[in-house]
């Protein structure tokens, strides 16, 4: 056995999209333990919500991250509308729910291209991310925004999607699957691949279970849990909603979770156009929340569960706003993932729980 | 499948034996935050299982007015780890006392420039507590006051002595530096062009106040019957004027001065007739 060194890990690092850092104790080239870092870009966006009212902290919300921003701003909209006891029209749901799941796409695509290019497939990279320019296209032609959509309010949305419009959608979203599998197909098949992924960061479902994870990473893991068969707003409509679930353990099976999400998201849009009603899309509401009333919320974002609370003060602010991201809860199990791993395996762990500091510190 | 939230309010002491009851029924633990509150910090743990009916039940359990500077409480990462970035965090941002968290990164988990920065109850947080309570209040007044209408209507005789209005008062004596102090709390928030513009127009309104509040105590102390009433010295009604209106927008200053000149003009052509 070697001598117990320290290798701080981040958080600069090449593999990394966003600062975290860790410090890998190593014996040889064998992890031993792991100790997390974040903090670096706390930006107080929750202490915000002093200063601007519930109204105008819809674009604060969307600005917690740039991957998962649209789907701030809805859980957002949804826990102060809980707080007020407030109606959205169904045809607004079902838009946000499919924003939401373009979001979905879009974030998955972003996450699969990262990990191609951390294991060392540059050109499975590019062809993610330039798919991943065709849905960022649909947000353009929906909101006027790519990442930022500022569509969301309370009480509603803020526009419409023409039905002839929600159709196209779909119909260039059946196109994008045809691509979709053509990638999909070196994900699963290759076999460079899975000599990288197989049984690397594996964690048994008893462990997933009993560190809480949450969202593909614990999926991956076969704990069937996913906000969304919770049947909240829109996705209350879906005939049947089965979470994606694989009992490997792996680095492998987080990207076979991630993979096959992709084209059930295809599916829950392609069957809400369908039958989306139209009774309109909702306005601002002009409620006020009321004095300490609570309300909390979850929703299921591209990296998992994520938990809203709120609590109002009587006046137009809110008195306390919380988000408690996915990759926050997700920080013990990759912990666990990475204890008594290889050095080399390191990256492939970190970036298949997706980690997102910025959400994860606000 | 349905989805309810609940929240429960808790004693610190049962926190332990509530977390290991949670721990032991097979709930998830969803997190942990910290409120700031008119006194102290509220606590919120929240746990989440599926029932027997298929409800997804998240349970919230609030710990009310925990005081950071006498109080510690027990750190529910020795029944689920994942606790430990909130117990940090909330060491970290609100000064709560943690004690026995598995992995204390001991204050420097967030690198933040100041110790408990979310502990700090910003001017507009405060205003707007104050706001909410000055509500409350108005609205409970209205509530009390219909209540007793509705009771004199009845036949009953209204229990309102004391609290009615002292209705021909001496008006209170006006202490500008107070009220300037409340008018500064109540527009902290604002857009600053904004505060500027009802600064300047306060000032204007209290100097008004004041000058009347003058005017009322001397002719309560001298029981001087109705003023002077200097109908002959415009010059020092248009100064007043002038002072009045100097930090309005110019356009409506000059509507304000027109209209002015044409009641001197009006009254001087009244007195000419009589």
């Amino acid at each position: 056995m070697g001598k117990a060194t320290v290798i701080p890990f981040g958080p600069q690092h090449p593999v990394l999209p966003e600062p975290l850092h860790l410090d890998l104790v190593v014996e040889d080239e064998r992890v031993i333990e792991v100790i997390p870092q974040i903090g670096f870009i706390h930006r107080g966006l929750e202490k915000l919500v002093e200063k601007r009212d519930i109204h105008q902290f819809i674009y604060v919300a969307e600005r917690i991250c740039g991957i998962c921003s649209f789907g701030h701003s809805m859980g957002y909209a949804e826990t102060v509308e809980d707080l007020m006891g407030v109606e959205v029209p169904k045809r607004a749901q079902y838009l946000r729910v499919i924003w939401h799941e373009l979001s979905r796409m879009h974030s998955h695509l972003l996450w699969m291209g990262l990990g191609a290019d951390a294991f060392g497939f540059e050109a499975l990279f590019m062809h993610c991310w330039r798919l991943r320019e065709r849905i960022l296209d649909i947000f353009e032609a929906t909101t006027g925004g790519r990442v930022i959509l500022s569509v969301v309010n309370i009480g509603g949305v803020n526009r419409d999607i023409e039905d002839s419009e929600l159709y196209a959608i779909v119909d260039k979203l059946e196109g994008i699957r045809g691509e979709y599998r053509e990638i999909c197909n070196a994900f699963v098949n290759d076999y460079s691949v899975a000599s990288r992924l197989v049984g690397v960061g594996y964690l048994s479902q008893e462990e997933a279970e009993a560190l809480c994870m949450v969202g593909p990473f614990a999926r991956a893991s076969n704990v069937a849990y996913d906000c969304r068969m919770l049947g909240r707003g829109g996705y209350g409509d879906l005939e049947n909603f089965q979470p994606i679930l694989s009992d490997e353990g792996d680095c492998y099976a987080r990207v076979k979770v991630r993979a096959a999400e992709v084209e059930q998201s295809i599916d829950i849009i392609k069957e809400l156009v369908s039958k989306i009603p139209h009774d309109g899309i909702g306005e601002k509401s002009k409620l006020t929340p009321p004095d300490g009333a609570m309300a909390s919320n979850v929703l299921e974002q591209p990296r998992g569960e994520c938990y809203y609370f709120a609590r109002g003060n009587g006046t137009k602010n809110l008195d306390r706003m919380r988000m408690r991201t996915p990759t926050s809860q997700n920080l013990a199990g990759m912990v666990k993932a990475l204890e008594g791993c290889e050095l080399a395996d390191v990256p492939n762990i970190i970036l298949t729980i997706d980690p997102c500091i910025s959400c994860c510190e606000r | 499948m349905a989805f309810q939230s609940t929240f429960t309010p808790i004693e610190l002491g049962d926190l332990l034996n509530l977390t290991r009851a949670k721990h032991d029924a097979g709930y998830r633990f969803a997190q942990m935050l910290c409120a700031m509150a008119n006194e102290g910090v509220d606590l919120v743990y929240s746990f989440m299982k599926q029932d027997d009916e298929g409800t997804w039940q998240l349970e919230n359990y609030v710990i009310a007015g925990f005081d950071p500077q006498a109080q510690t409480v027990p750190s529910v990462t020795g029944y689920f780890l994942s606790a430990f970035p909130f117990e940090n965090e909330a060491h970290d941002l609100f000064g709560v006392k943690v004690e026995g968290n598995k992995i204390d990164f001991a204050g420097r988990f967030y690198q933040v420039a100041m110790d408990a920065p979310m502990a700090v109850i910003s001017p507009e947080q405060k205003a707007a507590r104050e706001k909410a309570a000055r509500i409350a209040a108005a609205k409970a007044a209205k509530e009390a006051k219909a209540k007793a209408a509705a009771g004199e209507a009845a036949g009953e005789p209204a229990k309102s002595e004391g609290t009615s209005k002292p209705a021909a008062a001496a008006p209170a004596p006006i202490d500008p530096e107070a009220e300037r102090a409340a008018f500064e709390a109540k527009i902290a928030g604002l857009d600053p062009e904004k505060a500027e513009r009802m600064r300047a127009a306060f000032e204007v309104k209290l100097k008004k106040r004041m000058e009347e509040a003058a005017q009322a105590n001397a002719t309560t102390a001298e029981v001087t019957p109705a003023p002077a009433a200097p109908a002959d010295d415009i010059e020092a009604k248009r100064a007043q004027m002038e002072e009045r209106i100097k930090d309005m927008d110019p356009e409506k200053a000059a509507k304000v001065r027109a209209a002015f000149e044409a009641k001197v003009a009006r009254d001087a052509a009244q007195k000419g007739g009589e």
